[in-house]
């Protein structure tokens, strides 16, 4: 129209000008911040940050080493989650024995691991909270959500995990669910980070010392910046390259950095993984467990007071009932004298703790056959516990037809005691801890 | 997805103004592989969303809310600050070893102090004896003790051989210049027409 109307317009501002709005071209954001200038106050004015560290090759060498542990704690979530609500394609190991023990105690090893490293994450890339403009573009807001949508998956994940692991449930909601449904969004939004970091990411890879000290400043600079909008913004990321000079004399080098964070993540994980590596014990200072503290020295989770139960398994009519095509009950005198089989199998808790017990019982197979129960079938071991989730639980024919699954009557060569489930409990090879219902009542085929 | 999509686009149309397409191929491969990964990462985290909405009931979703939000507010709005406001003002007090060596120990330390908060926290009366058995006072003691100890140890030792050599260095010093004088005393008279003090 304007073209039509007006021919000595010069041409070719007015075709930019038809192709592409001026609202729509990258940079007018970033360039409308520059009418409310007064605004870059506090940590938002020109160098606010002693540029020292806050780099990309910091950033990325440090998140890199984050992205491992979320990967390793993902994953293992992902186990857990499974073995405890199995997909129908799932299969289920049964050994070895110690499959869960590894795998949850990797998961909150991990977990506890990547305390240090988002904290030491989170101090180089501070600054970039305070980058200006604030908004350069629709891109750059939805990648600044993403990010706090990551931030916040993250501390939420590393709180609510270290907290369940000393059993406290300060909020109103489903810890499992929550726990599970938001490590999800949280590696989702990391995927989305991966995606748009990839640049940066190799760039702080590939790059040696003395490259970074020579190179060209961070993607802020280089990437966005040649619209002009950004051009002398010097974000104070962008400015840790040049600190990195400067780094070698006065400030805290980046190898220190680096050498106090993987230290740091030592210390925290030498003093608290012991609860689930045995081994490790006697430097087990700062765990919610010890792997020794319990009763017939293993650990619970739950008691017998809690559960409600101690009435009801210390009371003389108890009987194990089994379910199947010629159901049966039985005494604990008549299980005692039926043939007793030795297991040594890790009781191995969500929490993350774990310790091997020795384990002496009736197989449960046996008990199976005995009622004629068909061998593809699962089974529902039904608790005295009045309620709860794990009152009654689902074993799958893997888990039942295992020779070394046990309707355990013993533990460490005494009469299991109340905590640890009398009159009888199930242990089973490479299930988590809160499957391995504890005072069984009945046994029931699906 | 449009945020990667549209970052994207922008940097391709960067590199293809600027550059010339020295990188055609793998700049494409690269791109494509960019933006299925954002779109899967996109994927995971709807299905995140819809895994929350759908188990969740309202009330828990406030609490999921507030959880969230208040952990990025406590380390953005509190945590940081803080740090950011210490490391600033032990910046001009310190110099760079020792502005290592409290790096550190801020930072492992920190970490450490962290990991053990909820068993210092924990509100008591829970019934299960084995959750929390540790004294956790003795071991974050030990810790931490620890870690000062071992990062401050180093610049004990070097400063106290610093001032060790120093005080050497200068009792040597004091011990060649009175060599020196006892020396130039007795030549003193055959060179100059200055008699020794004792002569």
């Amino acid at each position: 129209m304007s073209l039509l109307r007006f021919p000595s317009l010069p041409r070719p501002r007015v075709r930019v000008r038809l192709t592409r709005p001026a609202f729509a071209r990258p940079g007018f954001i970033g360039r409308a911040f520059e009418h409310v200038r007064f605004l870059r106050r506090g940590p938002m004015r020109e160098g606010a940050f002693r540029a020292n560290l806050h780099d990309e090759r910091t950033a990325s060498l440090i998140g890199t080493a984050l992205g491992i542990a979320f990967a390793l704690a993902f994953i293992t979530g992902l186990i857990s989650h499974e073995l405890q609500h199995p997909a129908s394609w799932f299969p289920l190991p049964t050994r070895p024995v110690w499959f869960y023990r590894v795998t949850q105690g990797v998961h909150v090893a991990s977990g506890m691991a990547a305390i240090p490293l988002l904290l030491a994450k989170l101090w180089t890339v501070y600054p970039k909270l305070f980058a200006w403009p604030p908004l350069k573009s629709l891109a750059h807001g939805l990648e600044r959500l993403s990010i706090a949508v990551l931030v916040a998956g993250a501390i939420f994940e590393l709180a609510t995990g270290l907290l369940n692991t000393v059993q406290w449930y300060p909020w109103h909601f489903d810890f499992t669910k929550t726990h599970f449904w938001v490590a999800w969004v949280t590696v989702g939004a990391l995927l989305v980070h991966l995606a748009v970091k990839a640049p940066a990411i190799a760039r702080g890879w590939r790059r040696s010392e003395a490259a970074v000290a020579v190179a060209t400043p961070i993607e802020e600079n280089a990437g966005a910046g040649d619209e002009g909008a950004g051009d002398e913004e010097e974000s104070a990321v962008g400015s840790g390259v040049a600190a990195s000079n400067a780094s070698a004399s006065n400030a805290v080098s980046r190898r220190a950095l680096l050498t106090a964070t993987g230290l740091a993540v030592g210390v925290v994980t030498i003093t608290t993984v012991g609860q689930s590596v045995n081994s490790l014990r006697s430097v087990d200072l700062l765990a919610p467990r010890d792997p020794s503290f319990g009763p017939q020295g293993i650990p619970i989770n739950k008691t017998a007071a809690e559960a409600g139960v101690v009435a009801l398994a210390f009371h003389p009519d108890w009987r194990l009932g089994v379910v199947g095509p010629e159901p049966y009950q039985l005494t604990l005198a008549q299980l005692n004298a039926l043939p007793q089989y030795d297991a040594v199998l890790p009781i191995a808790c969500v929490e993350g703790w774990s310790a091997n017990g020795h384990w002496a019982g009736v197989r449960l197979r046996d008990l199976l056959d005995r009622a004629r129960v068909p061998s593809g079938s699962d089974v529902n071991i039904v608790s005295l516990q009045p309620g709860g989730p794990y009152s009654v639980t689902t074993m799958q024919h893997e888990y039942t037809r295992d020779p070394l699954t046990l309707l355990a009557l013993r533990l460490n060569g005494e009469p299991l005691s109340i905590d640890h489930g009398y009159p009888a409990r199930i242990i089973a090879p490479g299930r988590p801890g809160v499957l391995q219902t504890k005072w069984v009542s009945r046994i029931e085929v699906i | 997805m449009s945020a990667t999509a549209s970052t994207d686009d922008a940097s391709q149309d960067d590199a293809a103004q600027t550059t010339k397409g020295p990188r055609p191929r793998g700049g494409r491969v690269a791109l494509v592989l960019r933006l299925l990964l954002g779109a899967a990462g996109l994927a995971v985290l709807g299905n995140g969303v819809r895994g929350l909405l759908t188990t969740a009931h309202v009330a828990a979703l406030t609490s999921v809310g507030r959880w969230l939000l208040g952990g990025l507010i406590l380390h953005d709005g509190v945590l940081a600050p803080v740090v950011f406001t210490v490391c600033a003002l032990a910046y001009r007090r310190t110099g760079p070893r020792l502005r290592r060596a409290l790096a550190a120990i801020l930072l492992i330390g920190g970490s450490v102090v962290l990991v053990a908060l909820p068993e210092f926290l924990l509100p008591p009366g829970n019934p299960n004896p084995t959750v929390h058995p540790l004294n956790y006072a003795r071991g974050l003691a030990i810790v931490l003790g620890s870690v000062i100890a071992a990062a401050l140890l180093p610049l004990l030792l070097s400063a106290a051989r610093d001032r060790r050599r120093a005080r050497r260095r200068a009792r040597a010093e004091a011990l060649e210049e009175s060599l020196q004088t006892e020396e130039a005393s007795p030549s003193l008279p055959e060179a100059g027409p200055n008699p020794g003090p004792d002569a």
